[in-house]
């Protein structure tokens, strides 16, 4: 599972669970692969994110010094060198093993092989 | 068909030099290639190689018998095989065979109906060997060849053509002993008493106790009398009418019955049943197999393709009619009202666990039970296959993502293989399936994918620009589903996004897939309780018969076949569901091949 993707994920889907996000990550396991860096890709993908829940996927894989604490105000405005930092944060780096945690509610989704699962009648076991 | 229009040439036209040199050489590598143990010989024999003489051509063994006989009385079809192009003709002598390959060598005979293809002729030295048998056999079933002397046999015979209560029904003679089956019902509710079982009868059912093939004493016995060129229609006897297993015994004249898989009809299994032989249509055979006898005058034995005029064939069939319900382990193929209407005692604790089991699903839990059983469990064990067979996309859905602007965020929910996650098309993409199995084959080919639920998607609220889900709303039971579906992908998509939703429909009448199952039977000429259920049916014909069906997949040939659950959508079904939706505006419900393409948006 790619970081971007911890990105856009939530268990929101659980019963009485309001926002569901940003899921904690716990990473035992993880790979760098290199993926081919596209300035104008980064920057459209950029504005997708939820800044918040990348510090949570940084820490995670114990990689927050690559990125400000802060969103930087304008993703254009950024250098090549600044934005590979997040390409490679959210591209490069694979989760193999590891949790995902819903926020409100503890529930524990088991990332294995590379795939999360978010089957509840799984977590719910 | 081996047909070509454009190739298209009168009947009697005749081929010569080069172009019939060419179809020599050609009917000569089948040969080799299909019966390397065949000569072909230089010098004139009486046996000949016939090319495109076979019912695989569209020429029956009646037209080629009108073509040859006249040139030679005595000439015989030896043999006439199913998958060849071709058949070996033995002339009674070497002369009649220079006679007959003179007159017809090249030709497109007159007397062909269906087909135009020229007769090519070559002299061979031998017949083919007969052929171990390359035909499966249905599970279970028994055939015990010689197991009535000829002795018996005539006395047998005696005492049911002179029956004095022998009716004739179409092409078929028939006499019932100890109940009469009746035909208007095709079940055990209306048994009628008939004539005692005669004593030559009982001292055979009393050898197969001992024989221990059956345990209990049949009570429904019936003798069909068949004139050559009669069957009887592929049926099932049902399962709520008899006890397991059918017996049969085969008098006077060998025949070729078949047996076709309940879930591929294509599936088809001849067996010969010689005279005097006992067949035990049992487990699997009696359950989940059809079998029937077409109508013709004579059988190619499947052992050795060698053609087997029938004579007048007379069968006893011995049946113990079932008064418990049918427990039997094929319960989609099963006739049985397990819904406990007929008369389940309620306290029986067994019969509850099966009330409803294969009824269309009215509760959640139902919905959630036959999903689990019949949508998620199958695509595990099929995950691979299913994988080689889905590469092809759909052009409206190809419109839809390619309408999509360039690095959006688009779902796929339900994403099977990855087949729409793959391409590099400058969007975001992130899949996710239910199947542990998809999701690893998506994930080798670089998709991003995630295991959920369709119903409770693992994405933030409104996050994605555009969501599609291809071929999973019908794998969804129940109407209230189906809805929460709708819901969820539209909760994960912003607010103006677009969805695109495909469904199977219930008119499969402009598909590949109908196209693809032409061989099939057509669906309501023999069961006469096609109509639409509560109970969920297996789908085998074209069409489909009602909305919620078992649909069979098939690994090979001789693979394991898998059940998956449809709900197949009704004309303007969808856009009642999306009506249904609140927040959700339909843009438009396109048909193609045989799908319902939906595309509505979040307002």
């Amino acid at each position: 599972m790619k970081l971007f993707v911890h990105n856009f994920m939530s268990s929101r889907f659980l019963k009485n669970v309001t926002v569901g996000y940003p899921l904690e990550l716990t990473v035992k396991q993880f790979v760098e692969k290199d993926i081919e860096f596209d300035r104008e890709n980064m920057i459209v993908m950029l504005d997708k994110i939820q800044y918040e829940a990348l510090l949570v996927a940084a820490a995670a894989v114990n990689q927050s010094d690559r990125i400000p604490a802060e969103k930087p105000p304008k993703w254009d405005e950024l250098s090549d060198d600044q934005l590979k930092q997040f390409h490679h944060l959210l591209m490069n780096i694979d989760v193999v093993d590891g949790e995902l945690i819903c926020p409100e509610t503890k529930t524990v989704f088991p990332i294995k092989d590379g795939i999360p699962n978010m089957l509840k009648v799984d977590a719910e076991k | 068909m081996y047909f070509n229009e454009d190739k298209l040439k009168a009947i009697g036209t005749r081929f010569e030099g080069g172009k019939l040199a060419k179809k020599v050489h050609k009917s000569i590598e089948q040969l080799k290639r299909h019966d390397p143990d065949v000569q072909v010989s230089s010098e004139p024999t009486k046996f000949l190689l016939v090319s495109n003489s076979s019912i695989l051509c569209g020429v029956s063994l009646e037209e080629l018998e009108a073509i040859f006989l006249p040139l030679d009385e005595q000439a015989e079809f030896v043999v006439y095989p199913n998958k060849r192009s071709y058949s070996f003709v033995q002339c009674s002598s070497v002369e009649a065979a220079i006679k007959v390959r003179t007159e017809l060598h090249g030709l497109i005979p007159m007397a062909l109906k269906g087909s135009h293809q020229p007769f090519i002729i070559s002299y061979v030295n031998e017949l083919p060997e007969a052929k171990k048998c390359e035909n499966y056999r249905p599970a279970d079933l028994g055939i015990i060849e010689d197991y009535i002397s000829a002795d018996y046999e005539k006395q047998l015979v005696h005492m049911l053509i002179n029956h004095p209560s022998v009716q004739s029904l179409k092409h078929r003679a028939v006499v019932h002993f100890g109940h009469v089956f009746d035909y208007s019902t095709n079940s055990a509710s209306e048994w009628k008493e008939a004539e005692p079982i005669p004593q030559i009868i009982e001292d055979l059912i009393d050898r197969l106790l001992s024989d221990k093939y059956i345990t209990e004493r049949p009570d429904q016995i019936t003798a069909n009398v068949y004139e050559p060129g009669h069957g009887i229609p592929s049926h099932y006897d049902t399962h709520s009418a008899f006890d397991d297993p059918i017996v049969s015994v085969s008098l006077l004249s060998d025949v070729v019955m078949e047996f076709k898989d309940g879930a591929n009809s294509a599936r088809i299994a001849p067996v010969l049943l010689k005279a005097r032989s006992l067949c035990l249509i049992r487990g699997e055979s009696r359950y989940r197999w059809k079998h029937g006898i077409v109508n013709r005058k004579y059988d190619v034995d499947p052992r050795t393709n060698r053609v087997v005029p029938r004579q007048t064939r007379v069968s006893l069939t011995l049946r113990k009619i079932r008064r418990k319900p049918c427990e039997c382990k094929w319960k989609e193929f099963c006739d049985w009202d397990r819904k406990g209407s007929i008369s389940i005692s309620p306290n029986d604790y067994v019969s509850k666990l099966i009330v409803g089991e294969m009824s269309v699903p009215s509760s959640e839990d139902l919905a959630l039970k036959l999903e689990s059983s019949y949508v998620s469990d199958v695509y595990e064990n099929i995950a691979s296959h299913f994988d080689e067979t889905r590469h092809s996309s759909w052009k409206a859905v190809k419109k839809f993502i390619d309408d999509i602007p360039r690095g959006s965020v688009l779902y796929d929910i339900g994403c099977g293989n990855g087949k729409y996650l793959i391409p590099k098309d400058g969007l975001f993409k992130i899949g996710c399936d239910m199947c542990q199995g998809l999701c690893e084959i998506a994930l080798k080919k670089d998709c991003h994918v995630a295991r959920c639920d369709a119903l409770s998607l693992p994405f933030r609220d409104g996050s994605a620009d555009a969501a599609i889900s291809i071929a999973v709303l019908h794998h969804i039971a129940t109407f209230e589903r189906r809805k929460k579906m709708i819901e969820e992908m539209l909760r994960v998509v912003k607010r103006g996004s677009k969805i695109c939703v495909t469904v199977w429909s219930m008119d499969q009448s402009q598909s590949e897939y109908s196209k693809m199952r032409g061989n099939k039977d057509d669906v309501g000429a023999i069961d006469s309780s096609s109509q639409t259920t509560n109970r969920l049916k297996v789908h085998d014909g074209k069409d489909f018969e009602q909305q919620d069906v078992l649909v069979p997949w098939t690994i090979d040939k001789q693979g394991e076949t898998f059940l998956r659950y449809y709900h197949v959508f009704k004309d303007k079904e969808a856009e009642d569901l999306i009506n249904n939706v609140d927040g959700c505006e339909l843009i438009s419900v396109e048909k193609e091949q045989g799908n319902y393409i939906i595309i509505a948006r979040k307002i």
